[in-house]
């Protein structure tokens, strides 16, 4: 290489960094959370006002945060609602983040209930244990109560389709034999 | 005119520079070191939520929560640093730390900046040590001439 082209060339490799930088989401913050053991909720179901042990589950399931304030949650409500309906067997755990008891409830009674259990979390204490930065987020965790994966932001038919289901099959698989 | 529309936007800015600080609610402390272990700790964790700020300048309620937070670690729990560091990046990762720590995956991060510098140097007595050849070649070309 000679004298002119290597500063060519290293400003050619920062144009690269930069540009693949940018494209980044910088949203996307990865969750510390994912390989490690999922934090243990124990609080009353919401709507049962049964007690409810997230270490008592022993199969995979779903933490998906929520509020009645978030129009995120609005958005994925419906999709959520069908996939409740397609995998009946399939545990899926609200989280009821930094909301009013009756709005949250109005919410669901209005606009139907996904969920196995609600979990009721008024101050946001159980969203930070989870790490949560806003809502809607889903975590699934699998039978032995590892977080595999997070989606942050509303699921989508396709983000369902791509990558939540996916995830899922392949966890029951391992749990299977 | 255009003087007195600037110092009017000006004074605009100024406006919003004053309320951007008044964010902080007040705690009470039981000594100096825990205030200014909150206040070092809160300029220190990034607010996740708007990803610019630290939880300090942040009005966003998550920032208030683990403001509130820290602010009980502190003075209820004794928490010392490495306790509160060790409590958020377990929740939010490495990047609640606007300080990042020195490890393998952001090696290059801390040492870049000193191979840049290091090369930058090398690149520069290069480059005068050429120049000097090139004048004193052109010199003694000139000479025997």
């Amino acid at each position: 290489m000679n004298k002119t082209t290597w500063p060519l060339t290293i400003f050619g490799g920062l144009v690269v960094l930069f540009v693949v930088g940018l494209m980044l989401n910088p949203k996307h913050v990865p969750s510390p959370l994912i390989g490690k053991p999922a934090p243990i909720i124990q609080a009353q179901d919401f709507i049962s006002q049964q007690p409810f042990d997230s270490t008592e589950l022993n199969q995979a399931w779903l933490l998906n945060a929520w509020a009645s304030w978030c129009s995120g949650c609005y958005l994925e409500h419906e999709h959520l609602l069908s996939l409740a309906k397609t995998q009946p067997g399939l545990v899926i755990v609200g989280l009821n983040y930094k909301d009013k008891a009756a709005e949250a409830q109005q919410w669901l009674a209005q606009h139907g209930n996904p969920y196995t259990k609600v979990v009721f979390d008024p101050d946001g204490r159980i969203g930070m244990d989870w790490g949560l930065i806003g809502t809607p987020e889903t975590f699934l965790i699998d039978a032995q109560g590892r977080v595999v994966d997070k989606w942050m932001g509303a699921l989508t038919p396709e983000r369902i389709a791509q990558s939540l289901l996916p995830a899922l099959s392949k966890l029951n698989q391992q749990d299977a034999p | 005119m255009k003087r007195f529309l600037m110092l009017v936007l000006l004074g605009v800015m100024g406006l919003f520079a004053v309320t951007l600080q008044a964010v902080v609610e007040t705690y009470e402390f039981d000594n100096s070191e825990q205030k200014l272990l909150y206040q070092q700790m809160a300029r220190e964790l990034r607010c996740v939520v708007c990803q610019n700020q630290n939880i300090l300048e942040s009005n966003a309620p998550l920032a208030q929560d683990l403001r509130k937070q820290l602010y009980q670690m502190i003075r209820y729990q004794q928490a010392d640093e490495k306790q509160i560091i060790e409590f958020m990046v377990q929740r939010y990762g490495d990047f609640v730390l606007y300080r990042p720590p020195l490890q393998a995956n952001t090696l290059i991060l801390w040492v870049a900046p000193f191979l840049m510098l290091l090369f930058s140097v090398y690149w520069v007595i290069s480059y005068v040590r050429q120049t000097q050849t090139l004048a004193q070649q052109q010199q003694e070309n000139k000479q025997d001439d």
